[in-house]
């Protein structure tokens, strides 16, 4: 069967498609939330490469996410580089942040790599602060549209569609690298690393390669997020950031695909119809962490996924 | 084709009829939407209370009829203080609800945050509570704020403190970013300018730090005459304690971050908040006789048990402002027509800020002055100079 003919591939490409028309339909409003369940679902996403398919308690990916947020706003504003060449550098810088935080990963577990990663975030944090005129301090800094083929990116519309265009080529790229050897062995160094061992995969390659991979995708999202604000600021990247993202991974199911995108949708869109009630959403977020944990702790698309065995991911044990 | 030409212009005749006279967003035949956005939840809620004030004001106003016929329905959002959260809060409030103009923030991050968006959209802005400078300076059309900035609290805390007898050794303690540096740094530059003299010391409190003992000990070991404090609310009340737990009992000058009667209420211990002073922009303390007016009416169309403080009060300039502009722009509003009557209000006397406030083409920042508040014989009174009382 060619994979145009494959039923799958046809259903995401409709789903594209009408993604694409939304701004047809709705307001600038709908289309700024539309895109922040794109950059979230990026970010859970990047989140979940440690999180969920190294099995890691690791609390860096705000930082991450910052780190490309920052990175892009610096390379645009200070170095003047053209938009695509940012967002890359961004990507780039994030990747190998990542690499960098993965290091102590290789001595440390459980509870002591979440402190050192937390304090990381911090660290960070503190960094945004006190960047002066080259990340612009707690005031933050404002930045120049997004420029593409000459047009300037400044409607929700444009900003939108780039960000969705590039939130389909990142869930494609995590896709296929879940499928890959690389992404199979991460997924077997994270269920036991002395059994990987001794199948020769290296715990150590695989450890800093699922970092980097974290830091890489955080990273884009934290550039789109800085792009659909045309502004960076430390606020942003603080204890919520971070709560919110573990949160997308843990409600919408660790390990897989799927998992993280429907906790990002979820948990995007469900503050917006709460607005009118303050601290609902806190609500929200502590009701279902622990309702899932307790009744349903693969998340909600590994409840989905037991309900419906068509939906299962294949990548999961299938390393050979 | 004579019939259709007929038949079009007859159906264009009968809809003029039916369509409102006023076509602007958010202005109808009888309402004026104004959507206000301020942090309800969070570590900065307690700025939330700036809306309070506001709101009541608006009921007020609707009570005695209106504006030119119409009456004003407030949407509210919570921004968290919180950047992407105040976009999407915005856009809810412009796209969705269709507001006519803003009346919202208090963090200077969240406004910068929509500054573009809402200039593009020519959405009138009035700044809530937010003491940054960048928000009116470089002026842009639709942006306006009623309150003093950062630059006008620094200057004010430094010459209120030379103002006290005997005064030559004053110090500083800070948020080491650029929210604490755009107050020191004007602070600085007028003590060196005015009074030829320099902090004999300036140390800095991270935001989120809960001990400040090397501070303190470093301040105390510099004897000043006064410590000026730029400091959010948290950490000015921790400052406050732990200044008298350490014995630097000389007089604290806290900044616009902070509220008098709310960190009064964090410190807990009346001997520790003896000696404090903060800045604040009212006409008078605010539980005195000049703010009575403000607090009848806040207990009238808003909570009747809601304690008067400085957050409650300090937005209703703002909102008397927006009102004031809204009836010189006269029945047929337009966004235009109202940015053009806040250009020429001049020396409107609000009665609640400290000063008159003249928006311009040129200067959108309304009150430049303020003054500091303490408590003298059990009563809050509030003071340009020094009070004699407390030499």
């Amino acid at each position: 069967m060619s994979r145009m003919r494959d039923p799958k591939i046809l259903i995401m490409a409709v789903a594209v498609a009408l993604l694409a028309c939304l701004p047809l339909f709705v307001n600038s409003y709908i289309v700024y939330i539309a895109a922040m369940i794109c950059i979230n679902a990026l970010m859970a996403l990047g989140f979940n490469f440690v999180i969920g398919f190294l099995g890691q308690l690791v609390f860096a990916n705000t930082a991450f996410f910052g780190v490309g947020a920052y990175a892009y706003s610096i390379l645009l504003m200070h170095v003047g580089l053209p938009f695509p060449l940012a967002l890359l550098g961004a990507c780039l810088a994030g990747g190998l942040i990542g690499l960098i935080v993965g290091l102590p990963a290789l001595r440390l577990r459980g509870f002591e790599l979440a402190i050192v990663t937390l304090a990381f975030n911090e660290l960070m944090r503190w960094i945004y602060l006190h960047s002066g005129s080259i990340g612009g301090g707690a005031s933050g800094m404002g930045l120049r549209p997004a420029t593409l083929f000459g047009y300037e990116l400044i409607s929700d519309t444009s900003k939108y569609l780039m960000i969705l265009v590039v939130t389909v080529i990142g869930i494609w790229m995590v896709s296929n690298i879940a499928k890959s050897t690389a992404g199979r062995a991460i997924v077997a160094v994270g269920a036991n690393e002395f059994a990987a061992s001794a199948l020769s995969i290296p715990p150590a390659r695989y450890n800093i390669l699922a970092f980097a991979l974290s830091g890489f995708f955080s990273a884009i999202a934290g550039a789109l997020f800085a792009i659909l604000l045309g502004r960076v600021a430390p606020e942003s990247f603080g204890l919520n950031q971070l709560l919110l993202g573990f949160a997308m991974v843990m409600v919408g199911g660790l390990g897989t695909v799927a998992g993280p995108v429907l906790g990002a949708v979820l948990l995007t869109a469900a503050p917006e119809f709460l607005r009118s009630i303050p601290g609902a959403e806190e609500i929200l977020f502590s009701v279902l962490l622990i309702g899932l944990l307790i009744f349903m702790p693969s998340g909600l698309f590994g409840g989905l996924a037991a309900l419906f065995p068509s939906l299962r991911e294949r990548h999961r044990g299938k390393l050979s | 084709m004579l019939r259709w030409k007929l038949l079009v212009a007859s159906a264009a005749i009968a809809l003029s009829g039916v369509m409102p006279a006023h076509a602007e967003t958010g202005v109808t035949k009888d309402t004026i939407k104004i959507g206000i956005f301020a942090p309800l939840t969070g570590k900065s809620a307690i700025f939330g209370k700036y809306v309070i004030g506001v709101q009541a004001y608006y009921k007020m106003i609707n009570d005695q009829g209106g504006i030119n016929g119409r009456k004003i329905v407030t949407y509210l959002e919570d921004d968290a203080c919180d950047p992407a959260t105040a976009v999407a809060a915005t856009k809810k409030l412009v796209a969705q609800d269709g507001v006519f103009m803003l009346h919202a923030g208090v963090c200077t991050a969240s406004i910068m945050a929509v500054k573009d968006d809402m200039l593009r959209q020519g959405v009138p802005f009035m700044n809530l509570g937010a003491a940054g400078s960048s928000i009116t300076v470089p002026t842009v059309a639709n942006m306006f704020s009623p309150l003093p900035n950062t630059i006008v609290v620094g200057r004010t805390l430094v010459d209120f403190a030379m103002s006290r007898p005997n005064t030559k050794r004053l110090a500083v303690i800070s948020h080491p970013d650029d929210w604490g540096h755009s107050q020191v740094d004007p602070a600085i530059e007028l003590l060196k300018k005015k009074y030829n003299l320099d902090f004999v010391e300036n140390v800095s409190m991270e935001r989120g730090a809960t001990d400040i003992t090397p501070q303190i000990l470093k301040l105390r070991q510099s004897k000043p005459d006064v410590v000026l404090s730029f400091l959010y609310p948290t950490e000015t009340a921790i400052f406050v304690r732990e200044a008298h737990k350490y014995g630097l009992n000389t007089p604290l000058l806290a900044c616009f971050g902070a509220s008098y009667e709310d960190t009064v209420r964090r410190v807990d211990n009346a001997a520790a908040s003896k000696n404090l002073y903060v800045f604040h922009a009212l006409a008078g303390a605010a539980n005195g006789e000049k703010m009575k007016k403000w607090a009848d009416m806040i207990h009238k169309y808003g909570d009747p048990k809601e304690e008067i403080e400085n957050f409650v009060l300090s937005g209703i300039g703002g909102a008397e402002v927006i009102v004031e502009a809204l009836k010189k722009a006269g029945p047929d509003l337009t966004r235009q027509k109202f940015i053009d009557a806040l250009n020429g209000i001049k020396d409107y006397d609000t009665g609640v800020l400290s000063a008159p406030i003249t928006f311009t083409p040129e200067d959108h920042g309304g009150v430049k002055s303020g003054a500091m508040i303490t408590e003298v014989d059990g009563k809050l009174i509030s003071f340009a100079t020094w009070p004699k009382e407390k030499n």
